[in-house]
């Protein structure tokens, strides 16, 4: 009975994770995922914040740090975080393409604990970049970043 | 018999499946992985600072506040142009001034340049190649005509002044001339030629002209 518990819980986190909630464009919270359900019920889930970069121009590179939240009643391992430009943008003049705007890997180190129920704010950060070529048709434009990350529970 | 064996088959499938999760859960195997969106902006190009301008050995300098695309980051190049409120109006002159980094910048318009007409100036910022919007127009000037061909010498002023408030010299018509262009002037200058001597400057003989030919209009 318990094992088919956690194969409903398990479908219903994939579900979860494929349609998950979206964030509001200016909302520093964001929800990684939700992996599944611990074998005394609940999810499991863990959150990434990260603030939204403002003030690009031109050759600037703005630092986007991330902190992690962990809910859950046991350690977590963050082990890898990336970032991508979406493919759109706010204004057709100026597309969500590398000419625009890059995002560089996470500079910091991995894998990160975040201690149960504890809170995190990673070393490291996401640079965003926006190339000196960009064109005067992004001033004022918002792009989406999309993050992602991939945590692991700590075996006890 | 046969449904016997079914339900045995999904029983076993999903008690497996359930098994193998619960192991690997408490091995610390789940992974979660997700994404959304952040949001990044980029700066605006303000408006240009609304400039001021003085009357100077009839010549105008033309001053305003440096400007920043975000806090700390100045604009590299201004755009000042000269719009002639005269009747009929001049064409206007144009000047791409590279910023000197200090909070204010300057620039001077030449006795050639302004002679003989009433006029109004902007200030654009640049930041590289990037255009914000134009400022509102400063207040008026307007300058007598030039003096004759005798004193054209006085018209391509010297460069050395940079600053809204310099001490003023006295006129001459032995002023070195070292060069035309306007200070601080690090691009072509006008849009439209600038012409050698103003159109409507008459004959003047007299070789001391006004100290400040130069009348503020109330701006309009």
């Amino acid at each position: 009975m318990a094992a088919v518990a956690a194969a409903a819980a398990l479908a219903t986190a994939l579900v979860v994770v494929v349609t998950g909630p979206e964030a509001p464009e200016d909302e520093t919270f964001v929800l990684v995922g939700r992996g599944g359900g611990e074998p005394g019920g609940g999810p499991l889930a863990f959150e990434l914040k990260g603030k939204p970069v403002r003030g690009l121009y031109p050759g600037a590179v703005k630092q986007m740090r991330i902190t992690v939240d962990n809910p859950l009643g046991y350690r977590l391992s963050v082990q890898r975080l990336s970032a991508t430009v979406t493919s759109s943008s706010s204004r057709r003049g100026c597309p969500a393409t590398p000419a625009n705007l890059q995002v560089k890997e996470y500079t910091g180190r991995l894998p990160a604990i975040v201690a149960a129920g504890g809170r995190t704010d990673l070393g490291g950060a996401i640079p965003v970049a926006m190339p000196l070529g960009a064109p005067e048709k992004c001033a004022g434009v918002r792009f989406t970043i999309a993050i992602s990350g991939v945590g692991y529970r700590v075996a006890r | 018999m046969r449904r016997a064996g079914r339900a045995l088959l999904v029983g076993g499938v999903v008690t497996v499946l359930g098994a193998a999760g619960t192991v690997y859960a408490y091995a610390g195997g789940w992974t979660v992985d997700g994404r959304l969106g952040v949001t990044a902006k980029v700066a605006k190009m303000p408006r240009g600072a609304e400039p001021s301008v003085a009357a100077q050995s009839r010549r105008a300098v033309v001053s305003w506040s440096a400007q920043e695309i975000v806090p700390g980051v100045l604009m590299d190049h201004y755009t000042v142009t000269a719009h002639s409120v005269s009747d009929p109006p001049a064409p206007a002159v144009t000047h791409t001034v590279a910023a000197d980094g200090g909070a204010t910048e300057s620039v001077t318009f030449t006795v050639a340049e302004v002679a003989g007409g009433t006029w109004r100036w902007s200030v654009t910022p640049r930041y590289l190649g990037w255009t914000g919007e134009q400022s509102r127009l400063s207040r008026r000037l307007t300058f007598p005509a030039a003096p004759a061909t005798k004193e054209k010498g006085r018209e391509t002023a010297p460069a050395a002044q940079v600053t809204v408030t310099p001490p003023r010299s006295p006129a001459t018509t032995t002023a070195p001339a070292p060069s035309p262009a306007p200070e601080r002037t690090s691009a072509s200058p006008a849009a439209e030629p600038e012409p050698e001597t103003p159109p409507a400057a008459p004959p003047v003989e007299s070789a001391t002209p006004p100290e400040e030919p130069a009348v503020p209009a109330p701006a309009g």
